[in-house]
């Protein structure tokens, strides 16, 4: 592994450490913090900070250093966590994440010298009022000025950090405790060095102050890949055994640790060569002779994990993909050769279920990592208008794929800046109809029939319908007599080029917002809804698929095409007796579903099948759900069979089709068309009326 | 007698070539070692220095100042360079 994969893997751990510290952040504005939020954020910090000094990025490693002492204080209750200090606190972060990005993209750092500052400050004002801390009383602090940056070299800089540490820590000798360590031969593979991570607990304040390297043999004998050396490292009072356990945690057991000063070293587990001189002459053996076997080494941390690289787990999700079609070939094949209740074929059906789950299971991610931007979003959004905004979150956990993920950032995002710039009302406003002067916006997210639900939603004044129509009409979009729904009229806000802001801002309102959202949630597979309440609020919910690649589906017969109807919008499928079905005006038909009418969908004539059954007594119905048109059912020939598919792009290998989402390879080769059972349901539903109409 | 080169990177793969060449030099006079050069250590690499060091007459290690600030960060610039530096 290269330093350059290395350092990624530190960038990546970064953004998971930004995100743990904006959770605790967030807890500490709600007022919900407790010692282990205050730790996790100083972990998070301070694991940045251990990075940034082993791959020399000099100004990142300065501001975390400055932050981490501040924190540090916070959490051994010198420094008490009071609203300002939050803010502070959240603005450090927010500096935090341009610093990494800098460092990351090998920019220039951003200004931080006044913040640096505001920190020292923060820290310094409460250690003075603090009788527990140890600065002398008299002698002039050295430490509370702002760290230059930018004169200090990177040996000389890491010199400077210690000295003030040791200065800080001076009067209380005390203060370090013990660590010893022991790298195995795991330690070493796979690109693991122990040496990095012995510099981390360095570039944190730690010093060796022995290594035994006792057991090394001679030449003969030696396998360098074992693990022979042994670390006593002191380290600071500030770092904590989790904190020590973290930077190890993706060694496992691989590295032997033993805290405190009476522990002994951790056995090492030197696998013999088979050179009969294996155990060497050992100078030093009154070291390692009370770690022989005395003490096993700590547990492995929980949650093991390791890190994938995206196009591994995307050649895999391929192969699954077409051991699904392949699994359905065979299926095709026995079934004609009259084997289609082979017990062995429903096991490899079950198998390829297990493994495709699996598989998307590893790319799923939870939403959170979305979420967790949010709030820096608000703050910079607070800033630019003025509105003060309350962020109520639910539904973090849940998971969707991580395409899906990386891809919703930029929608949400337009949505979030369009809530605050447009939904909530100035201070002013709210108070006078009534509301509180701060506004909330509440984000969601579950998982409901196989597929994911995301709402947005402000408390604001809700969509000025009657503003919205008069900018269509003088845009163009709609004749000045066109006779819309409420709903309707609020769909109109995706329409390209609409903006109803009464003043461009830089946040929102360049009219490019809406329609570009609306089509990378599309892009998405998913669709966008809004519901919108006059005074009480607007919410944008965002349906999107849990995978962009395999689905379940209803293989249907429509005339002389197959098609495939996803199995997330089917209800339930009849053959509907010859009062079941009612005219409707001159062509629609509705379906009387014990005592409820839904609209008839003759699938064959919406998509221009040839030889397709017209009465709905001929055929079998399907009862669908959609988002914006509620039930319908779909009018096919006949059903042939329910299973997986592979969800191949029409966009990419043809071009988009209306109500076709995409194409299939089903088990005889042949291709067969997703319907896209939204767009087919409303575009149908429309026409209807227009028929009527007319 | 010859001088061994480290190479700037010494990761596993360079131990691994290293190793069967620390052997063969072994003789009545110290290894010499050139790690004037090296830029990247490993443990790997430090443990088959060490190994040198304590086999037959010894080595001598000429090190880069990458060399020597890992040595040091590892508590073994001592052990490793000292009393006959070359």
């Amino acid at each position: 592994m290269t330093s350059e994969e290395i350092q990624a893997i530190f960038f990546a751990e970064c953004e998971e450490s930004l995100a743990a510290a904006e959770a605790g952040l967030a807890a500490c504005k709600a007022g919900t913090e407790d010692a282990d939020t205050i730790n996790a954020i100083f972990r998070a910090v301070h694991s940045i900070k251990g990075g940034a000094g082993a791959f020399g990025h000099v100004a990142l490693q300065a501001f975390t250093h400055t932050y981490e002492t501040l924190l540090s204080d916070v959490r051994e209750g010198t420094v008490a966590i009071t609203p300002p200090l939050t803010e502070l606190m959240l603005r450090a972060l927010d500096t935090l994440s341009d610093h990494v990005s800098a460092a990351q993209e090998g920019t220039a750092p951003p200004a931080d010298a006044a913040l640096l500052a505001e920190l020292t400050a923060a820290q310094a004002a409460h250690a003075g009022a603090a009788p527990a801390l140890e600065t002398p009383a008299s002698a002039p602090v050295p430490a509370p000025t702002p760290v230059p940056a930018s004169a200090a070299a990177d040996q000389g800089f890491d010199l400077d950090l210690d000295a003030l540490l040791d200065d800080l820590a001076a009067p209380a000798p005390a203060a370090e405790w013990t660590l010893r360590l022991r790298p195995h031969a795991g330690a070493m593979v796979n690109g693991g060095e122990p040496l990095l991570m012995l510099r981390e607990l360095v570039s944190a304040g730690g010093r060796v102050s022995e290594c035994d390297w006792s057991l090394v043999p001679e030449l003969d004998a030696l396998d360098p890949f074992q693990g022979y050396l042994g670390w006593t490292l002191c380290l600071p009072a500030d770092m904590t055994e989790a904190a020590v356990a973290e930077i190890f945690e993706f060694a496992g057991d691989d590295c032997g640790l033993a805290f405190g000063g009476d522990a002994p070293f951790p056995p090492a587990r030197i696998v013999a060569p088979p050179a009969p001189a294996a155990v060497p002459a050992a100078p030093g053996a009154a070291n390692p002779a009370p770690c022989a076997a005395t003490q096993p080494p700590p547990a492995p941390p929980a949650g093991q994990s390791i890190r994938i690289d995206l196009p591994k787990l995307d050649r895999l999700i391929d192969a699954v993909g077409e051991l699904v079609i392949a699994q359905a070939m065979l299926a095709q094949r026995l079934g004609s050769d009259g084997a289609s209740a082979a017990e062995e074929l429903a096991l490899i059906e079950t198998l390829t279920r297990d493994i495709q789950e699996s598989a998307m299971a590893i790319r799923a991610q939870p939403i959170g990592s979305v979420f967790s931007r949010v709030p820096r979003i608000l703050r910079e959004l607070t800033q630019s208008t003025g509105k003060h905004v309350r962020l109520e979150v639910s539904g973090e956990a849940t998971e969707l794929d991580k395409t899906v993920i990386e891809r919703l950032g930029e929608p949400l995002t337009h949505l979030i800046r369009n809530a605050v710039d447009h939904g909530i009302e100035p201070a002013d406003r709210r108070l006078a109809a009534g509301k509180s002067a701060e506004g909330t916006l509440r984000l969601s997210a579950e998982q409901r029939s196989g597929r994911i639900l995301i709402r947005v939603e402000d408390d604001g004044a809700g969509i000025d319908r009657a503003r919205v129509f008069a900018k269509a009409v003088e845009k163009g979009l709609i004749a000045p007599d066109a006779q819309l729904s409420g709903e309707e009229i609020d769909l109109l806000i995706f329409a390209p080029g609409f903006s109803t802001a009464q003043q461009v801002s830089n946040i929102s309102g360049r009219g490019v917002g809406m329609d570009v959202v609306r089509q990378n949630v599309k892009d998405l597979g998913g669709r966008i809804t809004i519901e919108s309440v006059a005074g009480k609020g607007t919410a944008f919910v965002l349906t999107l698929p849990l995978t962009l690649a395999i689905s379940d589906g209803m293989i249907v017969n429509v005339g002389d095409q197959t098609m495939v109807v996803p199995l997330a919008h089917v209800i339930e499928s009849l053959r509907p007796a010859p009062g079941d079905v009612k005219g409707l005006g001159a062509r629609r038909q509705m379906l009387n579903v014990r005592g409820r009418f839904i609209p008839v969908v003759p699938l064959g004539r919406e998509l221009g099948a040839a030889g397709c059954r017209e009465y709905p007594e001929q055929g079998v119905l399907i009862v669908v759900d959609t988002e914006a048109h509620g039930q319908a059912a779909l009018l096919v020939d006949s059903i042939s069979d329910q299973r997986q598919f592979v969800i191949k792009s029409l966009d990419t290998h043809y071009r988009q089709v209306e109500g076709v989402a995409g194409a299939t390879i089903l088990g005889d080769g042949r291709v067969a068309l997703i319907l896209d059972v939204d767009g087919l349901v409303a575009r149908s539903v429309a026409a209807g009326q227009l028929r009527e109409a007319a | 007698m010859a001088t061994i080169q480290l190479p700037p990177r010494c990761d596993r793969a360079a131990v691994a070539a290293l190793l069967p060449e620390f052997r063969a030099a072994q003789g009545n006079e110290p290894l010499r070692i050139d790690g004037s050069a090296c830029q990247q250590a490993g443990q790997a690499l430090l443990q088959l220095l060490l190994s040198a060091r304590r086999t037959g007459a010894g080595a001598v290690i000429a090190a880069s100042g990458a060399l020597r600030e890992t040595a040091r960060m590892a508590g073994l610039e001592a052990a490793l360079l000292e009393g006959g530096e070359a």
